[in-house]
């Protein structure tokens, strides 16, 4: 493993910059956090969390143009992005969205991005208001056998910096005039810091239990009463770092056509409208069930994984408190749900 | 891609998100975590916001009405045929002759524009905008009661609230981020209450719904005061220092006994006694209302009534208490403090005080009319009349909106010159002679008001599309075509000048915008702004309580048309629909127009689930799909006017209210039957 003093940030990103488009937490208006396109920065803001929008805007847009595009045409060899200072939760997000995208028939718009982007993330020193990732006992930083390329662990006056793909390991490579060896007593003081911010305080939550129940309880009231919470907004899925799902319109300007494909939401009515009228999932009750059936049964049979990374933007995006945490918690309990206010 | 922060265009709930834009193009929205009315969150509308921007059916240049229909006409011919025909009608009919009205979607800067066009170069009062089907009854009942026609409180502050009186309000529908602050509220352990003759979602947490029926809000308001004053639980110190006419009040609510209001209203008398105990003894509690108590023939007499039961039980001037109007479009309240409106100048000055008046001549350098002009409800009238013969609408579809559109196409029909702004080809502007493509929201800089008073930015996230400009840069053109040259341009710099004029914006300035919430009153650059109002005594001295009496609607159910027929906006639409049914995720919700009709009701008629069925009233029909709940009140048909294909304003009643000139948009007679 690498060290990358802090004071060397700025130039190693200025450097990077000649090859790479930067993409890195900005701090915009009200104190809110976007990754951004950016000039290189010499240090990044204190104690950010997540970053309110993910990496799925950059490689899954909300709206893309397919064809049809009258304005700019499309450009095969653009260049490759840079992300820096990404969360771990977004990394694994971001691992779950490859495999989907990734699956045969490949997603072309989604994959030639992802190719050309290479991905530093920030572990977490300490765990942000509002996320849960430990209680889903989700590490909040990446171990070996995840897949990343580059992670950081903030040490004070420097970085460790830690390669976990090929990927990662040329970019060191192509860098190392910027690093430096690291000392046993650094690699120790990583370990050390990893291990305090995976000790959860909170309530942890046993989610071979919460499977269980989805598999064999009937919820049916349960899902009852969300639905009647839920709005409809699409927030959740269109904030979440692994929705992955599209909706194709095509616009009709005089003589030529666009298609056009835009993030879509399970709790819409119209997701899941067959063409002649009839809907399976016409109730919201069946909507919500599915939206969480999705996310905390199914991906992890079919991907093995969740499709929550405790990232807690759900709960922070929701205008009627259905929170994914305070759901989870009121399963875990076999009790009725009650928000737990977390995002207030 | 580039992140610009700005406000939503929608409702008047005002909530901040970025606009992303990728290679000029906006391909989505980001909420704003920390905004203080967003919080992070956002509405289905606002979340697909971005895709109306670049639709192809934008209207991409000027375009002149001819023989053959509309063709394109260069923005120089536009403007100056335009000052030509405007100049010729004004020498000669007069400035009576011609009307404006002004938009609840523009900014505050560009409203204050229109307002200065209309009384210096227009020289006329003839100036309105929909602020009068919406909550005129608010400016005009609050005026009255309190002395300031606004919101008393902040949208952050409902959350907060122990008990919260929900009246004529779709909240998680129509202001869904006020909505949330609802929600939060009750899972706090809240107390709601809700007045509604429909089962809307707030029904499903609410602790009590009284399902009174539609024009009986009088009433139910007298038959909960009727209950405090009897059970002795009126604030009585706050009645003593703070308010006046308490007497007149006691002696009208006299006769509203539970068995009265039960009768006129509906409501079981046991859940009104109910609802008026838990008003007056859990506090702080709100009221928030919209437009089910505006839009009747009565609105302005509905809002005052809930100024008096707010007084009585001591809930103004206090955090998470107060009398609060959801306001409905992004600007309404914006457009109203500018002086959009037929009697005053921006921030509510009278044009009939002549020291006002006086003022606005010195600053704007010409002589000014001094007589209130008329509200919108007359200019269609006298359109009609054949008195009004030039009209100036811009970006308002008022054939779609306003009450029995038969009666404003008949009006536009009449006019001898129309011309109408907007993003696209609106019901409204088939009628027009000269229409002007204008740029959206994302195109321009500027302010809105929101529901609370807080003036926040509109910021530009890309140019003007290609040939079109932003309204107030239309009429800046104009005015110079015209002979008047408007001194500032810019909207940093109008705002500068709206401030030097208005009081109540005195303190604003788009250096403090960018950092600070500003709610007015905000007199000077100091001042930290106002955050809830009436706190140390009224705007008006004392709060005045009015006696006040239930009046029927203007037309009830008979023989022939045996149904109340009220309207209303749906979560998935906003108004008249230009922008969300061309937005493919919401459209694909409710594509099509409908009615609600109680599962009895349509038992008795035959009619089921999805039929397509006739709704007549007096005014007009048309066929629309059924759809069937045991939600809605027997008796009562319920449709939203979101759809240009199948017009409900074809049904709606006309009448007004005699104070604020609003239409009864929420109650008529109408029969409903299948067709074959």
């Amino acid at each position: 493993m690498k060290i990358l003093k802090k004071a060397k940030l700025f130039s190693l990103l200025e450097k990077a910059s000649s090859k790479y488009r930067l993409i890195l937490p900005k701090e915009k208006l009200w104190g809110d956090m976007l990754f951004e396109e950016s000039e290189p920065i010499e240090r990044l803001p204190d104690n950010y969390g997540v970053c309110y929008n993910s990496l799925k805007d950059f490689f899954f847009p909300q709206s893309e143009v397919m064809f049809g595009d009258q304005t700019s045409k499309i450009n095969s060899k653009i260049k490759s992005s840079l992300f820096f200072g990404v969360r771990t939760c977004d990394v694994k997000a971001l691992n779950f969205q490859d495999f989907f995208f990734g699956r045969e028939p490949k997603d072309y718009y989604y994959l030639t991005k992802r190719e050309n982007s290479l991905v530093i993330s920030l572990a977490c020193n300490k765990p942000a208001k509002g996320c849960f990732c430990l209680y889903l006992k989700n590490s909040p930083y990446l171990k070996e056998q995840d897949n990343f390329d580059i992670q950081f662990t903030d040490l004070g006056e420097e970085f460790i910096v830690e390669a976990g793909n090929k990927k990662g390991e040329n970019f060191v490579k192509g860098f190392k005039g910027f690093l430096t060896e690291s000392s046993s007593s650094q690699l120790e003081k990583k370990s050390e810091l990893h291990r305090k911010c995976e000790m959860c305080e909170g309530n942890c939550y046993d989610m071979t239990v919460i499977g269980k129940k989805m598999s064999e309880e009937d919820l049916d009231e349960l899902w009852e009463e969300l639905g009647w919470r839920c709005t409809n907004c699409g927030g959740c899925e269109f904030i979440c770092p692994t929705c992955f799902c599209f909706n194709i319109k095509d616009l009709k300007y005089n003589d030529t056509l666009q298609r056009i494909r835009l993030w879509d939401s399970c709790t819409y009515k119209g997701y899941s409208q067959m063409a002649g009228g009839a809907n399976p999932y016409y109730k919201r009750s069946a909507r919500i069930k599915k939206r969480f059936y999705c996310k905390l049964y199914h991906a992890v049979r079919w991907f093995g994984m969740f499709a929550c990374v405790g990232c807690g933007r759900c709960t922070a995006v929701c205008p009627v408190n259905l929170e994914m945490e305070s759901l989870i918690a009121s399963l875990s309990k076999g009790e009725k749900y009650v928000s737990l206010l977390n995002a207030l | 891609m580039r992140h610009i922060l700005t406000t939503c265009p929608f409702c008047g709930v005002g909530c901040n998100f970025y606009l992303k834009v990728a290679d000029g193009r906006p391909i989505g929205v980001v909420p704003s975590r920390n905004h203080p009315l967003s919080r992070g969150r956002l509405c289905v509308k606002g979340w697909n916001v971005y895709e109306f921007i670049t639709h192809p059916e934008r209207l991409r240049t000027p375009l002149i009405k001819t023989k053959k229909g509309f063709k394109p006409i260069s923005w120089n011919d536009s403007i100056k045929l335009v000052a030509k025909k405007f100049k010729e009608i004004l020498k000669k009919y007069g400035p009576e002759s011609v009307g404006v009205i002004a938009s609840a979607r523009c900014t505050n800067e560009e409203n204050y524009l229109f307002q200065k066009f209309a009384r210096a170069v227009l020289d006329t009062n003839n100036i309105d905008h929909c602020a009068r089907t919406c909550h005129s009854p608010s400016v005009a009942g609050l005026l009255r009661s309190f002395g300031s026609g606004a919101a008393t409180n902040s949208v952050e502050e409902l959350q907060d609230a122990k008990c919260i009186f929900v009246i004529g309000s779709n909240t998680l529908e129509a202001h869904p981020i006020i909505g949330w602050r609802l929600r939060t509220a009750e899972d706090k352990g809240a107390i709601i209450i809700l007045a509604d003759p429909r089962g809307i979602d707030i029904a499903h947490f609410s602790d009590i719904h009284l399902k009174l029926l539609p024009g009986t809000d009088i009433a139910l308001i007298n038959g909960m005061m009727n209950i405090i004053l009897e059970d002795g639980l009126e604030d009585k110190e706050f009645i003593e220092n703070r308010c006046e006419g308490f007497e007149d009040l006691k002696n009208t609510i006299k006769k509203y006994n539970p068995e009265y209001v039960e009768r006129l209203t509906t409501v079981p008398r046991d859940l009104i006694i109910k609802a008026a105990r838990t008003y007056a003894t859990i506090k702080p509690a709100s009221i928030i209302y919209s437009l089910g108590i505006t839009e009747h023939t009565t609105g302005t007499e509905n809002v005052m009534s809930l100024a008096n039961l707010a007084m009585l039980t001591g809930n103004v001037g206090k955090p998470s208490s107060g009398v609060n109007p959801l306001r409905g479009q992004c600007n309404v309240q914006g457009s109203c403090d500018m002086g959009a409106l037929p009697n005053c100048f921006p921030g509510y000055q009278s044009v009939v005080d002549e020291k006002v008046r006086k003022k606005f001549e010195g600053a704007w350098g010409v002589r000014l009319p001094k007589k209130n002009g008329l509200t919108s409800t007359e200019i269609f009238k006298e359109a009609k009349e054949g008195k009004i013969k030039a009209l100036y609408v811009i970006g308002e579809d008022i054939v779609m909106s306003e009450p029995n559109s038969q009666h404003v196409i008949d009006g536009l029909k009449k006019l001898k010159f129309l011309v109408v702004h907007d993003l696209f080809l609106c019901k409204t502007a088939e009628f027009a002679d000269i229409i002007f493509s204008v740029s959206s929201f994302a195109e321009k800089d500027g302010t809105f008001t929101n529901a609370d008073r807080r003036v926040q930015r509109l910021r530009q996230a890309i140019p003007p599309i290609k040939d079109t400009l932003p309204d107030g840069e239309i009429i800046c053109k104009l005015s110079e075509a015209m002979g008047y040259k408007m001194d500032s341009k810019t909207p940093k710099e109008i705002m500068d000048e709206i401030a030097s004029l208005t009081p109540s914006y005195g303190g604003i300035s788009y250096e403090r915008l960018d950092r600070e919430s500003l709610q007015w009153p905000c007199p000077d650059r100091t001042h930290p702004g106002t955050k809830i109002l009436h706190q140390m005594g009224f705007a008006r001295g004392k709060g005045r309580f009015f006696g006040i009496e239930h009046k029927s609607a203007a037309e009830l159910p008979d023989k022939k048309f045996p149904f109340i027929l009220s309207t209303g906006r749906m979560l998935f639409h906003y108004n008249v629909g230009t922008i969300t049914r061309r937005t493919a995720i919401l459209n694909r919700e409710f594509p099509e127009n409908f009615v609600e009709i109680n599962l009895e009701d349509a038992k008795s008629l035959d009619i089921k689930e999805n039929d397509r069925v006739k709704v007549s009233t007096r005014r007009g029909k048309i066929i629309v799909k059924a759809r069937v709940t045991k939600e809605i009140t027997k008796g009562v048909l319920w449709m939203s006017f979101h759809y240009a294909e199948t017009m409900t304003n074809l049904l709606t009643n006309d009448a007004y209210c005699p104070i604020a000139k609003i239409g009864e948009y929420k109650v008529c007679a109408a029969k409903v039957e299948r067709t074959a």
